[in-house]
């Protein structure tokens, strides 16, 4: 009865049979994912039920013991995380990794100048001047986008959370990524901040076209923007359809339901 | 006590916590020798010293005692570890906390004992050990590095494991004095045998057990001082304008600024690995030998002194790759510890080679002459390594406006952010330990060069420790710590004869680490309230799954 596995997209990340376990504990579970470019996919379940895991598998933070990820049609799996980065692949994290000593404008243009950098020595030392326009530029834009502008000569650790997660969102836009891994970019917002955050998420899909795979609690927000989404329980993915299909979904309502008495 | 500075340092800087670890090393260490001189103590044997044969071995009853005495603690460790409330608390306080505390187990509670029984067991360990090597405070520190290979054996986790590594490096420095006699060039081996161990198991050992956890969540400080333009232009006139008279001011102790000046590269070396990209190297004084030797081979094979300078730099470039693999699998303590082994291992295996300071351990180095400028009297040569000294100040000041200096300062905040946004930070490591030693190297070949002659006794591995802390009393400017420090190591004990006040300075400057290090999270009153603000906001984030659920019930209804 084994379902027949569609082969990887060309058009995005593709996740196939990924396994990761962390001593005895299955964190994620035969788990295939596809977030192609130019759509917006959720990835929802409750705590512990290893969303931030995947996306580490899918950056190359942590080693799976089983699956392959693919970007763009290449199997990515043995590639670093900048290797991966510098294939399109961006994301923020749930815990934030800000460069908190610097100024957002910096971060921000880091975000693009890491790329930048890559892993040649010589452009490690030294930026073009072509190169630093087009930072800045990038940089400039990305916090537009995200509203910070006006924040740009603060330091990044005297920000309000709602401020650094905009930051973060904003340092992976001025990269030139074309699939952004967003781990709960609305966890510590409070109901205007993440209506805000909704906005913004719907400007960058029509501004940018690139692809998007949310991990979110926020239930009214991924009902909103998402398309696709998967319901992961226990690192087994017990759920995927649209939007629609999760509302009249009875096991979705029963894996957050049945959390509650935990 | 100890409990408490340990609470004070959550949530500083990995490399500020080793800096403050140092401080306390630096203090105790300092303390004891005042009290008790820096002579070994000799204590009598207290157990008795009948041997037997066992297995057609002579051994000492003492060191049977000794042996299950070691034994019954490991054994009485890894149950209480295993099955009490209290060592299954203080397992978890490593982990996590803030969990622990949600389970009504005071973390600090957890951590006192932790202390507790590490400080006692590192008494009972020395009670045992000082009828065999004397009670001498630096061997005894060196003891504790040592101890750390046993437990990277063990892997930081396993207590049996951990016991079998430390009869595994006793045994294997035992083994090798044999093997040796036969060959005179490792001489130094049986007692670096330890660091050895050390320093090849924490390189094999997986990259995952090797990351400090608890790692650090508050910010670094700020990386520039927030002086005024004017002011900061008015200083350095001032003090470019001091720094060149002083030949003319201080008389016959000149060679001692000179020193300070040439200690204000191996600063200013320092300041970029540990404060700019918060990592950290205990085997500078390493680099600057190797460039202190180099030098002197150089000039004697006839190469023109600014070119042998360049390439005594350029020969600490590959040892400075070499230190920057232990820092490229891991962080804070784990790569103070292998670097600190490293420092051991050049100074006890490499020191010694002819290849170093030659046969009689000693070489002549040259000072640099020009026919028609006065370049090798003690003031032309001031001035040498003076412009030496303001050339690396401006690479460095470059290197902090460049791209380079970004991705350091990105470095020292998330190496997992720059990782994931393209940059390939192990690439980025390597550059800023090889910058780093290159200059410490040059530091070395100037030292040679200005005493005239140069042996291993500078470069002990235990200067590294001292620089570090001194560079962490220094302030938090970029290039101006640089020489404040180079005047705190190399002129002020100059100008103090009294010795008590001389003995004082590894105490003083350990304390003020320490101090330093703890305030480095404070900073401003302003930016502590900040701090405090993001951290109340941040608590909002914990958002109650309860919520989620009506959420969702919400939207499905
Ligand atoms: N580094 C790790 N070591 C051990 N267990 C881990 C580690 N990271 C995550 N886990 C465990 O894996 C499971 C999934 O965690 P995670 O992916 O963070 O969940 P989510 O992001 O969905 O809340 C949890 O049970 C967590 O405790
Ligand atoms: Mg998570």
């Amino acid at each position: 009865m084994t379902a027949v596995v569609a082969p990887p997209t060309t058009d995005g990340l593709s996740v196939r049979g990924l396994s990761v376990r962390f001593g005895g504990l299955v964190a994620v579970d035969n788990l295939d994912l596809d977030a192609p470019e130019g759509r917006l996919t959720g990835l929802i379940g409750p705590n512990g039920a290893g969303k931030t895991t995947t996306f580490d598998a899918c950056s190359g933070l942590n080693t799976p013991s089983e699956g392959s990820v693919h970007l763009f049609g290449n199997d990515v799996s043995r590639l670093g995380p900048p290797a991966r980065a510098q294939r399109g692949l961006g994301r923020t994290f749930q815990r934030m990794e800000l460069f908190n000593s610097l100024s957002v404008a910096d971060n921000v243009a880091l975000g693009r100048e890491a790329a930048m950098a890559g892993s040649n020595v010589l452009r490690q030392i030294v930026a073009s001047r072509h190169e630093q326009d087009e930072m800045m530029e990038a940089a400039a834009g990305a916090m537009e986008l995200c509203g910070i502008s006006d924040l740009a000569d603060r330091r990044a650790s005297a920000l309000s959370t709602g401020q650094r997660r905009l930051v973060e969102l904003a340092r992976a836009l001025a990269g030139r990524f074309r699939i952004l891994l967003l781990d709960e970019p609305s966890s510590g917002l409070d109901h205007n901040e993440t209506a805000r955050f909704g906005d913004i998420l719907e400007r960058v899909m029509a501004e940018r076209g690139v692809g998007l795979l949310l991990v979110e609690h926020d239930m009214s927000l991924v009902m909103r923007v998402c398309h696709h989404v998967y319901v992961l329980d226990f690192g087994k993915l017990i759920f995927e359809g649209s939007t629609d299909d999760i509302r009249d979904s009875e096991i979705v309502r029963a894996a957050y339901l049945g959390a509650e008495e935990v | 006590m100890l409990e408490r500075l340990a609470r004070a340092l959550r949530g500083v800087s990995l490399a500020m916590s080793i800096v403050a670890t140092i401080g306390i090393l630096l203090a105790i260490q300092g303390v004891a020798v005042m009290r008790y001189g820096p002579r070994t103590l000799t204590m009598p044997a207290y157990l008795p010293t009948r041997s037997i044969r066992m297995v057609g071995v002579n051994v000492g009853l003492d060191q049977i005692i000794t042996f299950l005495v070691a034994l019954v603690a490991a054994t009485g460790l890894y149950l209480f570890f295993r099955y009490s409330r209290m060592g299954v608390a203080m397992r978890g306080v490593v982990d996590d906390p803030d969990l622990l505390a949600l389970n009504r187990v005071s973390p600090v509670r957890a951590r006192r004992w932790a202390w507790f029984l590490g400080s006692s067991f590192a008494a009972l360990s020395g009670v045992l050990i000082a009828p065999v090597l004397g009670l001498e405070a630096f061997v005894l520190t060196l003891l504790v590095v040592q101890a750390f290979g046993a437990a990277a054996i063990g892997r930081f986790s396993s207590l049996p494991l951990t016991y079998l590594g430390g009869l595994a490096v006793g045994v294997g420095a035992s083994l090798s004095t044999k093997f040796v006699a036969s060959v005179p060039s490792l001489r130094g081996l049986p007692s670096s045998f330890p660091f050895l161990v050390l320093f090849v198991t924490l390189l094999v050992l997986p990259r995952r057990l090797l990351v400090d956890s608890g790692a650090a969540v508050a910010s670094p400080p700020p990386h520039t001082h927030s002086l005024p333009p004017r002011v900061a232009r008015g200083g350095l006139v001032l003090g470019a304008g001091v720094a060149l008279l002083v030949p003319w001011i201080v008389g016959a102790r000149l060679p001692v600024y000179t020193n300070a000046v040439i200690y204000v590269l191996v600063f200013l070396s320092l300041r970029l690995l540990v404060r700019t990209s918060n990592q950290v190297s205990l085997a500078h004084a390493g680099f600057a030998a190797v460039g202190a030797a180099a030098f002197a081979h150089f000039t004697h094979a006839g190469l023109p002194w600014p070119l042998a300078l360049l390439a005594a730099g350029l020969v600490g470039v590959p040892v400075g790759a070499v230190v920057a693999i232990p820092a490229i699998r891991m962080s804070g303590l784990y790569l103070a510890i292998a670097t600190f082994g490293f420092g051991i291992l050049l100074e006890q295996l490499i020191y010694p080679q002819s290849f170093m300071f030659g046969a009689n351990g000693s070489l002549a180095v040259p000072r640099p002459h020009v026919s028609g400028v006065d370049l090798a009297s003690d003031r032309g040569f001031y001035y040498v390594a003076l412009t030496v000294a303001v050339l690396a100040s401006v690479v460095v000041a470059w290197i902090h406006r460049s791209r380079l200096g970004r991705l350091l300062r990105g470095l020292a905040d998330s190496p997992t952010a720059l990782a994931t946004h393209g940059a390939d930070t192990k690439v980025t490591l390597v550059i800023v330990f090889c910058i780093s030693a290159f200059l410490a190297a040059l530091a070395g070949a100037l030292f040679g060069a200005l005493t005239g002659s140069i042996d291993g006794t500078p470069f002990g591995s235990f200067s590294s420790i001292y620089w570090l802390a001194i560079l962490a009393v220094a302030g938090n400017g970029l290039i101006a710590p640089a020489f404040v420090a180079g005047i705190f190591i190399a002129v002020v004990p100059a100008y103090i004869t009294n010795h008590t006040i001389i003995d004082l300075f590894p105490v003083m400057f350990g304390m003020s680490a320490i101090g330093n290090a703890i305030m480095s999270t404070r900073g401003s009153p302003f930016a502590g309230w900040l701090q405090g603000a993001s951290i109340r906001s941040a608590g909002r984030a914990d958002r109650s799954p309860v919520r989620d659920r009506m959420i969702i019930q919400e939207v499905a209804a």
